[in-house]
């Protein structure tokens, strides 16, 4: 018998012996997750993130700054280091 | 001199942390544009020599994203204007524990990607500094 072929999410494919393909359906697993949880599929961390339709979607995670900067001793620098370090800059554009 | 009439600061370094890089970067295939265009960006950089078209961040833009104390830069470094630059490297100033100034690599992205779903570079920098996005 040949193997099972995934055609889908949550739907999987068993050609029988006479050639003809019949829907196979599997176990969906679910998971009641809140917006910054993060979850763990295999091997890869994926983070709970708001999605643009309202509802909710998985995303590789972002470690904020604040994470990283605590681990490293680090700060974000004052407003007039910042302002002196740019001087010569292009100005902002309006795009972010 | 700057408007403010102090003495302008030596150039501040570079870095691009590893997590940072990781997350932002290695999230694309070996072989994909993106990813390669951000390395061949990465090492122009760290090799210095290039004339890098430093640009502010908005703190305050219509996408939403907040990001103070931020510049980018748009790639390929070497585009003949905005347009012809997909991507972007967004920066945030930092002191670090001995007090040096450095600008710390924190987000990599389309600036105005083709799929809606897709994260602009601006909000995944928003997303690293705030912990959540616009």
């Amino acid at each position: 018998m040949a193997p099972e072929k995934p055609l889908s999410r949550g739907i999987a494919i068993r050609p029988d012996t006479a050639g003809r393909i019949e829907p196979m359906a599997t176990a969906v697993k679910k998971l009641d997750l809140e917006v910054g949880e993060l979850v763990e599929v295999g091997g890869r961390r994926y983070e709970v993130v708001p999605s643009r339709e309202g509802g909710v979607t998985l995303e590789p995670p972002i470690t904020p700054v604040s994470e990283l900067y605590a681990e490293r001793g680090w700060k974000p620098a004052s407003e007039e280091d910042f302002e002196r370090l740019t001087a010569d800059d292009l100005p902002p554009d309006g795009e972010g | 001199m700057s408007q403010s009439g102090e003495k302008k600061l030596p150039p501040a370094s570079v870095e691009f942390g590893s997590r940072e890089w990781v997350e932002e970067v290695e999230r694309f295939e070996p072989s994909a544009v993106a990813r390669t265009r951000a390395e061949s960006a990465r090492r122009a950089i760290e090799a210095g020599g290039h004339k890098l078209r430093w640009q502010r961040c908005d703190p305050e833009s219509d996408s939403g994203a907040h990001l103070p104390g931020c510049r980018k830069l748009y790639l390929p470094l070497d585009a003949e204007g905005a347009s012809a630059a997909p991507h972007g490297f967004v920066f945030q100033l930092v002191k670090t524990s001995d007090n040096t100034l450095i600008w710390n690599f924190v987000a990599f992205g389309e600036r105005h990607p083709d799929n809606p779903n897709t994260r602009t570079v601006y909000e995944r920098a928003h997303k690293r500094l705030h912990g959540h996005y616009p």
